[in-house]
């Protein structure tokens, strides 16, 4: 065998394991809803929820009641900010989660006051082990709350700008924005409380604000009150609740996976099988074609 | 070989970096991290500090606020060796914290009071904030000791004691120090309003206040005629006495002989009596002479008509869904028209106005989530009526819907299919509810008839599936709230005939290029070789001879030339043609015992290889190349060893 025909075999072998690990093996980004590891939402939002690929897909009735969760971790195109407020203000809800991301674009599109602070919310005393992880015990009484008695959040942020009436849910009065993350209280540094849910209205829909993401995520589940939050955005919707994945970071892997799910989509559609088989056919028959010439 | 290193230099750098210019688009802080790989670290400096902070509001006479800092503590995560000391020394803050505001309070109270004469009132008060402050010194001592207890704990958890934990003990020492300044502050001023008490006792006149009411019972809204007289020394004329009727003030002036009258609305409290008093309040130059007076208190007796409501409502109902109930609303009076409010969950529900008996309908708020709900029943007070009210537990559930669904047993891809089904409530056809059916990529939407039946078809595009079942999701959603959406799978068999075909033509195309392949090669050696000849049995201790062949044809004739050169080159060298070898392997072991002859069986070897293994046919020069090859070798073989 000459070391070319060696190393074409080789070759097509590894990228066959490869491309095998890569479709099989699940992702481990932030927040996605097909990662089953702690950092992953796919214990988290299950049935109804489903992914949302593009805003681009988003329901535009008039009145459509849909729910949003939007973690928006990538910046948006004026295209997508469209897409959000006019699903909003026909009667969508959006569920904009939030801490270091791009969730103020969102808001100053949409014209709303309030903010995220996007810098740490830290508690040195009502926590679950440590400061970057403060339980919040403060709930006002909403549909939203219903039946929590308290929250976990983790590596929070905070929200500003938020009418007391509009306010859900509150850290304690121990609690601190760390401006310049030397997760010490300096003298400028605020005190809390400080809104951490907070729910409004924008002409027929709504939209809630949480000042962290990661309750979402598959090891935060577990904290008392977390899943009934979950549940309760579930309950704002009877008809569809759509989480979206078009604007979480995305890992090698991950875009690895979204080109051989692109190249998937593509053969299957009429066009691409023909393709395929007619590639397949002319590979098998190469050696015959070339025997007869 | 100079490109390909560079290009996988470059392929080796972006490789490297990609990584990079990802982190580069993340957010600035860290999401979050793995709570299972968090490590418990309380802060105990920040703990100490919140105390110091209580005491230090405390002293600033904001109570209320340092028992709320008090109160959170409560949820803090403390090291369960420190728990139990924690938990006590906010118990002590919250107490001495509660004695404090008492004092403060009832200082306050005193210190207005005396201002108006109202000695007894103002001594009752005095001695409430001398207990009060009695039992805070007690308190503050126990802290202090707590305090000290708490800075041991902590050394123990922090050993060496670290410098922020020393400066934050500091600081709680300086605040209880201001907390020990506010209680003698206190206890001075306690002290100093006693006095004042002692002086204005010995130096103003008595007063004294008489009071009769009549009728000494009546009905809620009937007027009563109150009379008194306002005694000093002597009568005391033209003084304003204000006349409380629980609590609630009419003043009335006394007369020059010191009498008073006044006509008094007994009010719409539905109780059983309520209390009138008087009350003289010095005032203007009264103020250096009278004392404040008060009559004592007189107890009038108040008739209404009791109510009573009765409400009889199903246990359960369900959201949206009218839901009959009924009921009595019954007084010892006459029956009169009333007004109902009806609550759900404390929000108002409906109004109604009833009379004895009602019954109407009451329907739970279309959002109202499955569980347990409270319906109220409010009946207002109404003149003499006194009002009425129920509690009801209703438990919310929703209606389940059944779901007959027609799916054809075979689809063929692509193409469409027809769907049917009917959604029905036992028998209650289930009508305008949203169908929608998810078939692989694509989404159908339908809407249920008067007869709750739907018929839609669903569109299966082509793609690299060949034949199977394959599942179908169908979620119907009525438009009623009291039905639960239902979702159900069915499966499907599908075939797709296009890649069925295509799939079945590149085995066929794969077959008709292997097959004819496969029977040459087979028909070769048969055409060849046609059996081996029977052998002499072998001996024990020589090697077996070679198997005798009749060759025929072109290759047989090449295979034979080799096999009778073989046994002589065999011979010549004292090596055996193993099982094992190849031609070459033999060739390369017998290569240097053949100097001579080495060319041409190289050149035979070559062409009983070609004999064997190659595709191509063979001509008969090739044979006859071999035969002379043959030859030669053994021309040389014989020259050599003769």
């Amino acid at each position: 065998m000459s070391i070319h025909k060696f190393l074409a075999i080789i070759t097509a072998v590894v990228l066959l394991i490869l491309a095998g690990v890569v479709w099989f093996f699940p992702p481990n980004d932030d927040f996605r809803m097909e990662n089953p590891f702690w950092n992953g939402t796919r214990e988290t939002f299950t049935y109804p929820f489903s992914p949302l690929k593009s805003l681009a897909d988003l329901p535009q009735g008039q009145g459509q009641g849909a729910v949003l969760v939007l973690i928006p971790y990538v910046d948006f195109t004026a295209g997508d900010l469209e897409a959000i407020k006019s699903f909003v203000t026909r009667g969508g809800t959006l569920v904009l989660a939030d801490d270091y991301g791009y969730g103020n674009q969102v808001l100053g599109y949409l014209g709303l006051n309030a903010r995220f602070f996007a810098t740490p919310l830290l508690d040195p005393l009502i926590n679950y082990k440590n400061q970057w992880v403060p339980s919040i015990f403060h709930l006002e009484s909403s549909p939203l709350t219903n039946g929590i008695e308290s929250l976990v959040f983790n590596h929070p942020t905070a929200l500003m700008n938020v009418e007391p009436a509009a306010t859900l849910a509150r850290s304690s009065a121990f609690s601190f924005i760390d401006l310049n993350n030397d997760e010490l209280k300096e003298d400028n540094e605020p005190f809390g409380p400080f809104p951490v849910i907070s729910q409004h209205n924008l002409e027929l829909g709504q939209i809630i604000l949480i000042a962290d993401p990661s309750l979402f995520i598959n090891s935060m589940e577990e904290m008392p009150g977390n899943n009934n939050l979950v549940r309760n955005i579930a309950t704002l919707s009877a008809t569809q609740l759509f989480v979206d994945q078009s604007h979480l970071p995305q890992s090698s892997l991950q875009q690895t996976k979204n080109l051989m799910a692109n190249v998937r989509g593509y053969l299957t559609t009429p066009l691409g099988t023909l393709g395929l088989t007619a590639l397949a056919l002319s590979l098998t028959l190469m050696p015959f074609w070339r025997e007869r010439r | 070989m100079k490109r390909v290193a560079i290009v996988l230099a470059i392929v080796s750098m972006l490789t490297i970096l990609a990584p990079a210019l990802l982190t580069l688009a993340q957010p600035a802080y860290t999401p979050h991290e793995n709570p299972a790989a968090i490590k418990s670290s309380p802060d105990l400096v920040a703990l100490l500090s919140v105390y110091s902070d209580s005491f230090s509001l405390a002293a600033l006479g904001k109570y209320s606020n340092a028992q709320s800092v008090i109160k959170e503590l409560t949820r803090a995560n403390i090291p369960d060796q420190l728990k139990g000391l924690a938990n006590r020394f906010n118990s002590l803050a919250q107490e001495i914290f509660i004695r404090l505001n008492n004092a403060d309070t009832a200082l306050d109270s005193a210190s207005a009071l005396l201002a108006i004469n109202q000695l007894e009132s103002v001594k009752t008060k005095l001695d409430s904030a001398e207990i009060n402050i009695r039992e805070a010194e007690s308190l503050l001592k126990d802290i202090g000791a707590a305090a000290k207890s708490l800075k041991s704990a902590l050394g123990v958890l922090a050993v060496p004691i670290s410098q922020p934990i020393e400066s934050a003990y500091v600081r709680l020492e300086r605040s209880l120090l201001r907390l020990q300044e506010l209680i003698a502050e206190l206890a001075r001023l306690q002290q100093s309003l006693t006095e004042r008490q002692k002086v204005k006792a010995s130096r103003l006149v008595p007063t004294e206040l008489t009071l009769s009411v009549s009728p000494i019972s009546a009905f809620v809204g009937e007027s009563v005629t109150a009379t008194g007289a306002l005694f000093g020394s002597v009568p005391l004329p033209g003084r304003k006495v204000t006349l409380l009727l629980d609590n609630e003030p009419v003043s009335v002036t006394t007369q020059p002989d010191g009498a008073f009258s006044a006509q008094i609305t007994v009010p719409y409290k539905y109780t059983s009596q309520v209390t009138l008093r008087a009350v003289y309040l010095p005032s203007g130059d009264d103020t250096a002479t009278y004392l404040a007076g008060e009559s004592q208190p007189l107890k009038i007796t108040t008739k209404f008509y009791l109510s009573q409501l009765d409400v009889v409502a199903p246990k359960k109902a369900h959201p949206g869904f009218p839901t009959a109930i009924g009921g009595e609303l019954s007084s010892t009076g006459e029956e009169v028209e009333r007004h109902i409010k009806i609550l759900w969950d404390n929000s108002l529900l409906t109004e109604k106005r009833v009379k004895g008996k009602f019954s109407f309908e009451v329907t739970a708020p279309p959002d109202t989530q499955p569980g347990k709900h409270t319906l109220t029943l409010l009946a207002l007070p109404q003149q003499r009526y006194s009002g009425a009210t129920e509690d009801l537990t209703v438990e919310v559930t929703t209606l389940p819907i059944q779901a007959d669904i027609q799916t054809p047993s075979l689809i063929v891809l692509p193409g469409k299919a027809q769907v049917k089904g009917k959604a029905s409530w036992g028998t209650v056809p289930i009508n305008d509810a949203e169908v929608r059916l998810s078939f692989r990529q694509s989404l159908t939407q339908a809407t249920t008839t008067a007869d709750g039946s739907f018929a839609t078809f669903i569109d299966s595009t082509l793609d690299l599936s060949l034949i199977g079942p394959q599942e179908i999701t169908i979620s119907i959603t009525p438009t009623e709230p009291w039905y639960e959406p239902l979702t159900t799978k069915k499966e499907l068999f599908t075939i797709n005939p296009l890649n069925l075909a295509l799939t079945l033509f590149a085995f066929v195309s794969l077959g008709l290029m292997v097959y004819p392949k496969v029977r040459a090669g087979a028909r070769i050696p048969r055409e060849e070789v046609i059996s081996p000849l029977p052998s002499p049995e072998p001996s024990l201790v020589s090697p077996p001879p070679h198997p005798r062949y009749e060759f025929v044809g072109i290759k047989g004739r090449i295979l034979a030339a080799y096999l009778g050169t073989l046994e002589i080159v065999e011979k010549v060298c004292q090596a055996r043609l193993q099982p094992h070898f190849t031609l070459r392997e033999f060739l390369k072991a017998t290569a240097s015992k053949l100097p001579a002859a080495l060319p041409p069986f190289t050149e035979l070897t070559a062409l009983t290889e070609l004999a064997l293994y190659a595709i191509r046919h063979l001509d008969e020069e090739t044979a006859h190349r071999a035969e002379k090859l043959a030859d030669t070798i053994k021309e040389e073989l014989h020259r050599e060893h003769t």
